[in-house]
C-alpha cells in the first residue's frame, strides 16, 4: 500500500462492498436485498475507477460506464420481477419463496 | 453396348437380375405398399417374378442350345462385386451358372409366378395384403440368390434369408397364437441346421482358403494327396452340410417344423413345399456332391435318413385328418425320396424328383387352398365329401396332382420316383437295394394316403361342413369388428350394413366354389405340369434320363461327363443293369395302382370298413395319429428341461442380479438423502454459501501466491 491515495479509494470500495454484502445476507425485504447488491456494484465500480486513475488507463473508466448501463437495465428488470413476485404472494419477504428446497 | 457382350457376360448380368427383380418388388411394397399398393400389391410382385422367370427360362434355353458351353467347362461363373473384403478374406456377390442352377432358378421362379397369381385371388382383400406380397417377394429373392450364388457365404445368405422369410410368412396371421408358435418352431428348428451349415462354411474356408464353388469343387479336392491330408475335416464338412440340409428340407429328426408351417396362408405352404424353402437342402447336397463323394459314409447316412424319413412321414400321413397336414407329411416323405436318391449318388434322379414334385405339390396345396376358401377354412377330411360336384375344376386338377404324387403310371411322380428307386436298386452300396425296397413300400403307402384324401373329399355323397361358402374368419380382428370400414374382417368382403354399394355387381351372385380365374387358372397350368413333366425324364434326349438326364448330364463332376458321378477309384464301381430298371418300373406301377385300389375300397366303396379296420388297429392308428410321438419326445427331452433351466435362471436373475443392481442403486439414494437439507430454498443461505465459497477460493489463491 505504497500509494496512500489509491489505498483510500480502495478502502472506500471495500467498505461499500462489505456494507452491501452484510445487507444482502441479513435483510429479508426483497427490495432491500436488491439495493444491497447495487451497493456492492458501486464498491466494485469505485475499485475500477481507482485503478484506472492510478494507472492512467481509460479502459477502467469506460468499463465502469458499461457497468452502470447494464446495472441500470438489470435494475429495471429486477424491480419488475420483484413487482411480479409481490403480486403473487402479497409480501416482500424472501423467505416466502423457499419452495425449491430438497 | 449390349451387342458387344459375349453370351457369357450377358448370361451373368441377366442372371443377376433374377434375384434383383423380386428384391425390388419387395422393397417397393415394403416402403410404399401401405400407401399405394393396398389393393394392388400383387401387380409389382407378379411382374417382377414374371420377369425373373423369363430370364431364367431364357438361360435354360441358352444352356440347352449349347450357347453357353465353353470348351473345357460347363459352368460359367463371375464375381459381380466384392461383398465382404477383410484382409485376405474376400466374399463376392457372384453368379454361378450351370444346368443345375439354371433348372432350379427356372422352376423356382416359374412355380412362384403361378403361386403369386393364385395368391392375388386367394388373399384378395386380406388385411396386410401388401405385407404378404412383400414377404413372398423377399422369399423368392433369397431363394434365387441361394440357387445362383457362386460361393458358400452367399448361399448362406440366401439360406438364412429363406429361413427369415418363412418365419415371417408362417407367422403372417400373428394374432393367432398357433401361427406365432409355428413360426418360432420353424425358425428355431432351422437354426439348428443353420448353425451346422455355418460351421461347415467356416471349415470349408479354413480347408480350401476360398469359398467359391469353382475353387472348392474343381481345385485341390481333385488331388488325392490333399484329400488324404484332410481326411478328418473332409468327413465333418459333408456331415455338417447334411444337418444343415436336413433342417431346411425337413428330414428326421428336424422335420417337426414343416407340418406346423401350414399355419401360414395356404399359398405360403405351396411356396415353402414346392419352390422356395425345402428344395434348398436338396440343392445344397446336389451342389456339394463332389464333397460327399469323397466321404461315402456320410452320403450313405443321407440316404438312410432320407429313406427312413420317407417311410415315417408316409405312415404318419395315412392317419391324419387335416388336408394340409397330410400334404405336409407327404412333402417330408417325398423329400426323403430325394435324399435317398442323393444317398445312392443319383443327383439327376433327385433333382428330377424335385422338379416334378414342385409341380404336383404346388398344385395339391393350391387346390387345397381352394377347398379351404370354399369351405370357410375347414380342412378336416371327415367333415366333407363329394366336393367333385361343387368344385369340378379343383377336383380334376387335384386328381392330376394326386396321380402324380402317388406315382401312378404315366404321371410325373412315377418317372422321377422310379429313377431314384432303380438307382438305389442298382447301387454298389449293399444297403441300396434294401432302401429301394423300403422306397417301394413307401410308394404303396403314398398311393394309399393320397387317394384316401381324394376319395374322401371329392367323391361319394355331397357333405359340406357348416362353414361352407363363408369366408375364413380373419385373425386380425375380433368377430364383427372392422378396421375403419375399408378393410373388412372376412377377407375384405363388404360388411352387411351400408357397404353394399362398394360391392361389385358380380359379387352378388353366388360365388363359384372353384374361386375366381386367378385361382383356378394356375391350378390348370400346374395340373398340366404335374401330368406331363415326367416325360421330360423319358423323352427329349438320346441320353439316359431323357431331357433332364441329358441336360444335367452336361454338368461334369469329378472330371467325368456324367452327372451321376463315378465313385472314387478303389471302390467297387456300379454294375449297371443288375436289376432291370423296367422291372422296378413295373413293380412301382403295380404298387401305385394297388395303393389307389385299396384307398378306393376303404374310402369310396366301403367307408365303414375303414372305420372297422381302424378299430382293430387301434394302437397303431393312435401311434400314427400322434405322429410317432416325435413332438412329445421333443417336449420331454428338450422343451421341458430347457424350461426348467429357464425357471432356475429366472430366479437367479430375480434374486442375484436384481439384488446387486438394487444395492448399487441404493448408494446414490443414500448420498442424496444425506446432503438433501443443504438445499433449503432460502436465498440467504445460498448467499452465505456463495460468500463462504468465494472466501475459501480467495484465501486459497492468496495462500498459493504468497
Amino acid at each position: 500500500m505504497s500509494n496512500p491515495v489509491l489505498y483510500r479509494y480502495l478502502a472506500l470500495g471495500a467498505a461499500l462492498f462489505a456494507v452491501g454484502l452484510v445487507g444482502f445476507l441479513t435483510r429479508r425485504n426483497m427490495i432491500m436485498i436488491f439495493l444491497s447488491t447495487e451497493i456492492m456494484f458501486q464498491g466494485i465500480a469505485i475499485n475500477l475507477i481507482a485503478f484506472s486513475c492510478y494507472r492512467q488507463n481509460a479502459a477502467g473508466q469506460s468499463f465502469v460506464i458499461f457497468l452502470l448501463t447494464i446495472a441500470a437495465a438489470e435494475a429495471s428488470l429486477a424491480l419488475g420481477l420483484v413487482v411480479m413476485l409481490f403480486r403473487r404472494r402479497e409480501t416482500l419477504n424472501v423467505d416466502a419463496w423457499s419452495d425449491m428446497q430438497g | 453396348m449390349y451387342s458387344s457382350w459375349t453370351p457369357h457376360e450377358a448370361a451373368i448380368i441377366f442372371s443377376a437380375l433374377i434375384p434383383a427383380f423380386p428384391l425390388a418388388a419387395a422393397i417397393i411394397l415394403a416402403l410404399l405398399g401401405a400407401k399405394w399398393f393396398k389393393k394392388s400389391a400383387h401387380v409389382p410382385a407378379i411382374i417382377s417374378v414374371a420377369l425373373s422367370f423369363a430370364i431364367a427360362f431364357k438361360l435354360l434355353l441358352m444352356f440347352q442350345s449349347g450357347q453357353l458351353a465353353a470348351p473345357n467347362a460347363t459352368y460359367i461363373q463371375s464375381d459381380l462385386w466384392t461383398w465382404i473384403g477383410a484382409g485376405g478374406f474376400k466374399a463376392s456377390f457372384g453368379i454361378f451358372l450351370d444346368p443345375l442352377s439354371c433348372l432350379f432358378a427356372a422352376f423356382v421362379t416359374g412355380i412362384s409366378l403361378l403361386i403369386f397369381i393364385y395368391s392375388s385371388g386367394y388373399m384378395e382383400g386380406d388385411y396386410g395384403y401388401f405385407r404378404f406380397f412383400a414377404y413372398m417377394s423377399i422369399f423368392v429373392f433369397f431363394m434365387t440368390t441361394l440357387v445362383l450364388a457362386n460361393n458358400f457365404l452367399l448361399v448362406y445368405l440366401g439360406w438364412e434369408g429363406v429361413g427369415l422369410a418363412s418365419y415371417l410368412l408362417i407367422g403372417y396371421y400373428y394374432p393367432r397364437p398357433a401361427a406365432r408358435d409355428a413360426a418360432t418352431k420353424a425358425f428355431i428348428t432351422n437354426r439348428v441346421g443353420d448353425t451346422c451349415f455355418a460351421v461347415a462354411v467356416l471349415m470349408i474356408y479354413l480347408t480350401f482358403h476360398s469359398l467359391k464353388f469353382s475353387h472348392v469343387f474343381y481345385g485341390s479336392l481333385q488331388s488325392p494327396a490333399f484329400r488324404a491330408a484332410h481326411r478328418t475335416v473332409l468327413f465333418w464338412i459333408p456331415l455338417l452340410l447334411m444337418f444343415g440340409a436336413f433342417a431346411k428340407s425337413a428330414q428326421f429328426p428336424l422335420h417337426v417344423w414343416l407340418p406346423d408351417a401350414m399355419e401360414g396362408p395356404t399359398p405360403v405352404s405351396a411356396l415353402i413345399h414346392a419352390a422356395t424353402m425345402v428344395t434348398a437342402g436338396v440343392y445344397l447336397i446336389a451342389r456339394c456332391l463332389p464333397l460327399f463323394l469323397h466321404d461315402l459314409p456320410v452320403l450313405h447316412l443321407v440316404g438312410l435318413i432320407g429313406c427312413f424319413t420317407a417311410f415315417m412321414a408316409a405312415t404318419i400321413a395315412m392317419c391324419q385328418y387335416d388336408m394340409k397336414r397330410i400334404w405336409a407329411y407327404s412333402t417330408i416323405s417325398q423329400l426323403g425320396y430325394m435324399f435317398l436318391g442323393l444317398g445312392v449318388a443319383t443327383g439327376t434322379g433327385a433333382v428330377f424328383h424335385v422338379f416334378t414334385h414342385a409341380f404336383f405339390k404346388a398344385l395339391l396345396f393350391l387346390a387345397t387352398g381352394s377347398v379351404m376358401h370354399a369351405m370357410g377354412g375347414e380342412l378336416d377330411i371327415r367333415k366333407m365329401s363329394g366336393l367333385r360336384k361343387k368344385m369340378p375344376i379343383t377336383a380334376i386338377t387335384i386328381l392330376m396332382g394326386c396321380l402324380a404324387l402317388s406315382g401312378f403310371p404315366g404321371w410325373s411322380g412315377f418317372f422321377s420316383k422310379d429313377d431314384i428307386l432303380s438307382a438305389a436298386m442298382n447301387s454298389t452300396w449293399h444297403f441300396g437295394p434294401w432302401l429301394a425296397v423300403v422306397g417301394l413300400l413307401t410308394a404303396l403307402i403314398t398311393a394309399y394316403y393320397t387317394f384316401r384324401v381324394f376319395f374322401r373329399v371329392f367323391t361319394g355323397e355331397l357333405i359340406l361342413p357348416a362353414t361352407a361358402g363363408q369366408h375364413e374368419p380373419s385373425p386380425f380382428f375380433p368377430p364383427g369388428e372392422t378396421p375403419g370400414g375399408e378393410y373388412v374382417a372376412n377377407h375384405g368382403r363388404p360388411a352387411a350394413d351400408g357397404a353394399a354399394k362398394d360391392r361389385p355387381a358380380h359379387a352378388k351372385k353366388p360365388r363359384s366354389f372353384d374361386g375366381e380365374p386367378a385361382m383356378w387358372l394356375p391350378l390348370i397350368v400346374l395340373a398340366i405340369g404335374a401330368t406331363f413333366a415326367g416325360y421330360l425324364g423319358v423323352f427329349g434326349s438320346h441320353a439316359p434320363g431323357g431331357w433332364i438326364g441329358g441336360f444335367l448330364g452336361r454338368v461334369p463332376l469329378n472330371g467325368t461327363i456324367q452327372y451321376v458321378p463315378t465313385l472314387p477309384a478303389g471302390l467297387p464301381q456300379p454294375a449297371p443293369g443288375r436289376i432291370n430298371p423296367t422291372l422296378i418300373m413295373g413293380i412301382g406301377a403295380a404298387l401305385a395302382v394297388l395303393g389307389v385300389l385299396i384307398a378306393a375300397y376303404f374310402h369310396r366303396i366301403n367307408r365303414q370298413a375303414a372305420a372297422k379296420v381302424a378299430v382293430v388297429l387301434r394302437p397303431l392308428v393312435h401311434f400314427l395319429e400322434n405322429k410317432w410321438y416325435i413332438d412329445e419326445l421333443y417336449h420331454y427331452t428338450l422343451v421341458r428341461p430347457l424350461r426348467f433351466l429357464g425357471h432356475i435362471l429366472s430366479l437367479m436373475d430375480r434374486f442375484v442380479v436384481d439384488g446387486l443392481v438394487f444395492v448399487i442403486g441404493f448408494i446414490p439414494q443414500l448420498t442424496g438423502f444425506t446432503i438433501k437439507p443443504t438445499q433449503s430454498g432460502r436465498l440467504r443461505y445460498y448467499g452465505i454459501g456463495m460468500v463462504a465459497g468465494m472466501a475459501v477460493v480467495l484465501l486459497g489463491v492468496l495462500y498459493l501466491l504468497r
